[in-house]
């Protein structure tokens, strides 16, 4: 999937390192590319030892292979700055940006920066939150919090693969993937392993989604990705008013941080999650450092 | 032996008219297909916003015509990055209407939605006129190529008589 997006250069250079390891690319124009290996950042280089630089030939083949030559399929995605290509590799990109005259963005021009993270699927690195969160056929409402890149995606993605395998009956699980991360669906269809008894909606928002699942598919538990504003943190309040169970992520580097925002500082005093799973880069992606419970307990560390 | 030889060359002639009128059927008929394919293309991008190469794969599938393999050859051609003519090959086409046609798909993906219905319309608007003159041409000249044709065969036949 990842080869198939870059070009031949790139994809001669990336062979000499373990897929596995490799989580992102930064290709910024006339810049050299920069890849995350093993958690660090270096330059990616030929076999030669020359630094590889990118520019804007590259990027717009990299574009024009992410959107499949469709541009038009993905204006909503490029309007908020990323794309999500076939496997579910996020491309985040900068440009400039071209606003209507209500100084909502149109779309993004002179793309010059392109962040490509790499899904990685690591089956049973939720094994041991799983029993925290689904006890004995009882779901816990739970916050996944962690800095970016350390596996809130993978997590969630395991937890719901787990509903299927180790909560012992039958969950209806819903997953709304607003950004195609979670289940990488293509044509409808997961790509990456979510479990059998798990429904998707993808590209959705939060707020429609939640909304229009709970009343047509009925689920036991709503599994999303990155809260962000208030309107997200409504649409779980909702949710759980409604009888769904939640599981969720949100980026933030500790509880501190967490409560500085506003609306999630409304969202942990609601005490709705019964778990808040902090995960950290300690030993790798999904490694979780603490779990605390809904007053605030560390009941896991 | 001579009578032979004419009523070949006569024969030839006959068939040689007929091939030659087909062009302006075929024409016409690869115009009007255009104008359909464009039809198809846009509910696909502004309802469904389906990618470029799954719509061609769904028009071959489901609408299948004499213009399948163009339209095979259209759709690897979009997705090829060299980004070569991909009309050079279609031998009943006039050059102009090869830079038309080869523009249009060139054009095809590389915008949003409400710039590809643009390119579309005016693409179906250029494949509608020109399978009317094809219609028009076809009505006035099939005739007399048929004639002419025809006339070059006996021609030749009384010459070597």
């Amino acid at each position: 999937m990842l080869y198939d997006l870059l070009p031949s250069l790139i994809c001669k250079a990336l062979q000499s390192y373990d897929q596995t390891k490799l989580t992102e690319i930064r290709i910024r124009r006339n810049c050299p590319i920069v890849i995350n290996y093993q958690g660090k950042n270096i330059l990616l280089k030929t076999a030669d030892g020359e630094n590889i630089y990118s520019d804007k030939e590259i990027i717009e083949f990299i574009l024009r292979k992410a959107t499949e030559n469709s541009l038009y399929a993905f204006n909503n995605q490029v309007k908020q700055g990323f794309i999500t290509a076939r496997g579910g590799i996020r491309i985040g990109i900068a440009g400039e940006s071209v606003n209507s005259d209500n100084f909502m963005p149109k779309t993004i021009k002179d793309i010059c920066s392109l962040s490509i993270r790499i899904p990685h699927e690591i089956v049973g690195c939720s094994n041991l939150i799983f029993k925290f969160i689904c006890n004995e056929q009882i779901i816990k409402n739970t916050l996944i919090v962690s800095p970016p890149g350390a596996g809130k995606t993978t997590l969630l993605r395991d937890i719901a693969r787990n509903f299927s395998h180790l909560s012992g009956t039958i969950f209806n699980v819903l997953i709304v993937d607003e950004r195609f991360e979670i289940a990488s669906c293509e044509n409808g269809q997961p790509m990456l392993d979510v479990g059998v008894f798990t429904d998707v909606v993808s590209g959705a928002s939060k707020d429609y989604a939640f909304t229009n699942a709970i009343r047509s598919l009925r689920p036991d538990v709503i599994i999303t990705d990155e809260l962000a504003d208030e309107n997200d943190v409504n649409a779980c309040l909702k949710a759980v008013a409604s009888g769904v169970k939640v599981i969720a992520s949100v980026h933030a580097n500790n509880l501190s941080e967490l409560r500085s925002k506003t609306e999630f500082e409304r969202l942990l005093n609601s005490k709705m999650f019964s778990r808040i799973v902090f995960l950290s880069f300690k030993i790798g992606p999904g490694y979780c450092q603490s779990i605390f419970d809904e007053n605030m307990k560390c009941i896991y560390f | 032996m001579i009578y032979f030889v004419c009523i070949t060359i006569m024969a030839a002639s006959y068939f040689a008219g007929k091939e030659i009128a087909k062009i302006y059927v075929k024409r016409d008929r690869f115009f009007k297909n255009l104008s359909e394919f464009c039809d198809f293309l846009k509910s696909n991008i502004s309802f469904f916003q389906t990618k470029i190469s799954e719509i061609f794969d769904g028009y071959i599938k489901d609408y299948s015509s004499e213009f399948d393999n163009i339209y095979k050859q259209f759709q690897n051609l979009i997705m090829d990055e060299n980004g070569k003519s991909v009309a050079e090959d279609i031998k009943f086409l006039k050059a102009e209407d090869k830079v038309t046609l080869n523009n249009f798909l060139k054009g095809l993906g590389k915008s949003d939605q409400k710039n590809q219905m643009m390119l579309i319309d005016n693409f179906k608007n250029y494949a509608l006129k020109r399978s009317e003159e094809c219609a028009s041409a076809r009505r006035s000249q099939e005739g007399l190529i048929f004639k002419v044709s025809l006339a070059v065969g006996a021609v030749i036949c009384i010459l070597i008589i």
